[in-house]
């Protein structure tokens, strides 16, 4: 094991070769629908457009709030660091920059 | 006293509220990120109930034993792809056992050891999530809902487009971490292709007319809604052209609120509703976790106070009733 690729330790049987569980890889998968035309279901061919159009007074309040909760310092701290992921959900007061999350509790 | 927001990381509305409890009650908040746990060393749990109690890791360092905590507001419980991992934590394998791991023993050290008020249960926060059971929840509670169809049959769908003149609004079931998806009015154009509406069920819904949308935020009993004019059908994303105001609630929606928070066991609820221009108010949904600093931000209404203040009644009563 590389020290790049950290495992869980109930991971550890299976990477030690003990466990062997196959399926239709995703590469296959891929391939198989790779001479149709992508079809999307209906709701995904409606995206917001405008998204970013967040009123100004809004961005001061969030601004704000950011600064006395301590979400700012916990940013910047993120920002040192390249590789970290984009902002994750709920890093917005109205959702996140990817959608509108709006209660979901489970991904 | 003692509370807890579960949530995910960097969660301006749990921030906020673990702010004004310091400020407004003199209480510990302790946030607990669920999608951050990798790697802290700081979940654990023995069924040696009275001997060691589960504890979790808090915000900022520090473990919480949730055996002490008196409410815990229950914002957020995802673990999707943006889990906080280790550099050196690569394999796709290891990410999903670690997310799913993370999460089953997180809930489970709430379930077993955690004694005081939810806000609200998860298992009632989940149902609750499901627009099909909301709309059968609402009907039975006397509202009006639109006329809807849940399908990926073409076949009903056309017909359902049809009896209503053509047109429906048509939204997402849940939401997509790739993608802002929009309510949108369709025609039978867009109804066309076969494929896109048997791929995946949608909701289909008659259109509702008018501008004025409610948001409405009950926190027990207690009530704070927002008026929303908006020309667009879906305000969400087009704040930015919207006016917000409060708006007093007439009794019959309030009973009708609260009646649906009871049949699906909720303590706290964000309601979508809409006014007719015969001033017939309708029913949307409810968002059992909804967002509310957007409405703070953009109008007069302490909903952060509210929230916290409402959090700490429901730890009060659950320790007055414990006592009796």
């Amino acid at each position: 094991m590389s020290a790049n690729n950290v495992l869980p330790a109930v991971l550890m049987l299976a990477a030690s070769g003990s466990l062997s569980v196959s399926g239709p890889s995703a590469s296959t998968h891929a391939a198989t629908n790779a001479a149709q035309a992508p079809v999307k279901p209906i709701v995904a061919l409606f995206k917001a457009t405008n998204e970013a159009a967040v009123p100004e007074r809004l961005d001061r309040f969030a601004n704000l709030l950011a600064l006395r909760t301590g979400y700012s310092a916990n940013l910047k701290e993120e920002d040192d660091d390249d590789d970290d992921p984009p902002l994750p959900r709920c890093g917005t007061i109205t959702g996140s920059p990817g959608g509108w999350d709006d209660s979901r509790q489970d991904c | 006293m003692h509370a807890a927001i579960i949530t995910i990381k960097q969660d301006l509305h749990a921030l906020a509220v673990k702010t004004a409890f310091a400020g407004r009650h003199g209480w510990t908040c302790d946030v607990i990120e669920v999608d951050s746990l990798a790697d802290t060393g700081s979940l654990n749990w023995s069924p040696d109930n009275g001997r060691a109690h589960g504890t979790l890791p808090a915000r900022g360092g520090g473990r919480v034993d949730v055996s002490s905590l008196d409410v815990v507001w229950w914002r957020r419980f995802a673990l999707g792809d943006d889990i906080a991992l280790p550099k050196d934590v690569s394999d796709p394998t290891a990410i999903d056992v670690i997310s799913g791991d993370t999460r089953m023993s997180a809930m489970g050290v709430m379930l077993c050891d955690f004694h005081g008020a939810w806000v609200s249960h998860p298992d009632a926060t989940r149902r609750a999530e499901n627009k099909l059971v909301q709309l059968r929840a609402a009907q039975e509670a006397g509202f009006r809902i639109p006329k809807t169809l849940v399908s990926q049959d073409p076949v009903r769908i056309r017909a359902f487009a049809n009896e209503l003149g053509g047109s429906v609004v048509l939204k997402s079931l849940t939401n997509t971490n790739y993608a802002a998806l929009t309510a949108t009015i369709v025609n039978s154009e867009a109804l066309a292709c076969d494929r896109a509406l048997r791929l995946s069920p949608a909701i289909y819904q008659e259109v509702i007319p008018g501008t004025r949308h409610l948001r409405v935020h009950c926190f027990g009993e207690e009530f704070h809604a927002a008026l929303i004019t908006c020309e667009q059908l879906d305000w969400r994303y087009n704040l930015a052209s919207a006016t917000i105001e409060t708006f007093a609630l007439p009794s019959q929606i309030k009973a009708a609120i609260l009646k649906v928070m009871d049949t699906l066991q909720l303590r706290m609820g964000v309601f979508d509703l809409k006014i007719t221009p015969d001033e017939e108010i309708v029913w949307f949904e409810v968002n059992p976790q909804g967002q509310f600093l957007f409405i703070e931000g953009l109008s007069d209404m302490k909903l952060t106070e509210a929230m916290t203040d409402f959090l700490v009644r429901e730890a009060q009563e659950r320790r007055a009733a414990a006592r009796s």
